[in-house]
């Protein structure tokens, strides 16, 4: 039995790497991923985008790798995923015209792409964890970090980091949230091309609507997140809040309602009590 | 409004032949009138906390051109352009970036301002030297609440 399974993962071994004509057809953006880079082992997505030698780079550049030797979310924790099996990328905005009057809305706008697109091709429910995470039964199937550069006082490159769990079907190490992946939610290997040309199409039409409608893109993100309601514990790392999620407000900013007040909060984990 | 801009703003109508001038920029309203000698800064209503924190500092200005006036035009400040927190280094256990006294030049490095899951590394866009470091390090920062002080080389 073992060996048949390792038999079966051989074979489908040699038709893993991203297929870019498949990618590519089902691709229907303006800008987004036009210009698209592949690679099949890099240090991190976000970095190669944010490394001043790649300061020419056009708007809406993807990066993709098959393997990041140092993939990293906040705070410079480890994201790990299994060669080939995932997708890691990252997507490069350079013209302001595109940046939401709150930046912020991007890490809304972003994730709430990444659910749409688990939704609509699997009819998986995919929740959203503040300020970014997806999950699906209540385990981490995506995580996003971005990146901006200033200078003096305008942000001048904007590169949103997208780690998704796909067919990767095993996990080691701890973890925060649990993880999982959409294989593994599905029972079956997932077509990767077509779910990063969906998470593209996706980001580009919330990144339009984030401009001229962001209050939707709020009442959308909002309706996904499970935890608005529930008591719980926000780590912003040298204190730990404690009260009731009680809502998102228009910028994106946690409210967290303590005995006395609302207080505002920034960032943070946050997890159920 | 930055006072360096009202600044220039009385430079230009002093250097003329013009009676006053008045301008209006991003809710802000700038009227300087020769015969009365002063400069007016009004603000709108609809501004927030951090803008009128800014008018503090943009008090009228006489406008005889004073040498110490001049000497500030060279005091360049460097803004959050996202509310989050503020970071002096990229780690707890690192050095700072910068510390007062510093020569930066364009592209150094001045801190991070992180909010939610938004790392913003800002670069300095001037040459010059850090005279002032206007925030607390781990501390909240509002939108368009000054950083850093630097005198432009």
């Amino acid at each position: 039995m073992t060996k048949k399974l390792s038999n079966l993962n051989e074979k489908k071994r040699i038709l893993i790497v991203l297929e870019l004509e498949k990618f590519d057809i089902k691709l229907n953006t303006d800008f987004i991923g036009r210009n698209f880079i592949y690679a099949e082992e890099i240090n991190s997505t976000n970095s190669y985008l944010l490394d001043k030698k790649n300061k020419n780079l056009v708007d809406g550049t993807v990066v993709f790798a098959e393997k990041q030797t140092e993939g990293r979310g906040r705070k410079n924790r480890v994201w790990y995923s299994v060669k080939e099996q995932n997708l890691n990328f990252s997507i490069l905005l350079t013209n302001r015209k595109y940046f939401p009057k709150n930046i912020n809305l991007i890490n809304f706008a972003s994730s709430l792409a990444v659910a749409l697109s688990i939704e609509n091709l699997f009819q998986l429910n995919a929740s959203l964890k503040w300020p970014n995470d997806v999950l699906i039964n209540n385990k981490k199937v995506c995580g996003i970090l971005l990146e901006a550069v200033s200078q003096g006082s305008k942000i001048e490159q904007l590169v949103i980091g997208i780690g998704i769990n796909v067919n990767q079907s095993t996990f080691q190490g701890t973890f925060n949230i649990p993880p999982t992946s959409i294989r593994l939610e599905m029972n079956e290997t997932i077509e990767r091309e077509r779910l990063l040309a969906e998470v593209l199409n996706s980001f580009e039409e919330i990144l339009y609507e984030t401009l001229s409608n962001p209050k939707e893109i709020m009442r959308d993100w909002k309706s996904r997140c499970r935890m608005i309601g529930e008591k719980i514990e926000v780590n912003e790392g040298n204190s730990i809040k404690y009260g009731i999620f009680d809502d998102i407000d228009e910028s994106g900013t946690l409210l967290l309602k303590t005995k006395d007040k609302i207080e505002k909060i920034h960032l943070g984990d946050v997890s159920l009590l | 409004m930055d006072l360096n801009l009202v600044k220039k703003l009385v430079k230009i109508a002093t250097s003329s032949d013009i009676s006053g001038l008045e301008i209006e920029e991003n809710g802000f309203r700038v009227k300087i009138d020769k015969q009365a000698k002063t400069t007016q800064v009004i603000s709108h209503p609809q501004y927030t906390e951090v803008a009128s924190h800014h008018d503090i500092s943009a008090k009228p200005v006489a406008e005889d051109k004073k040498p110490e006036l001049e000497k500030a035009d060279n005091h360049h400040e460097i803004k959050s352009p996202i509310v989050g927190t503020f970071y002096r280094a990229p780690a707890p256990d690192a050095d700072p970036y910068v510390q007062v006294g510093d020569t930066v030049s364009v592209g150094t490095v001045l801190c991070i301002v992180e909010a939610m899951k938004l790392m913003n590394e800002i670069e300095s866009d001037v040459s010059g030297k850090i005279i002032k470091i206007l925030a607390e390090n781990g501390k909240p920062v509002e939108y368009n609440q000054p950083l850093f002080l630097i005198e432009a080389s």
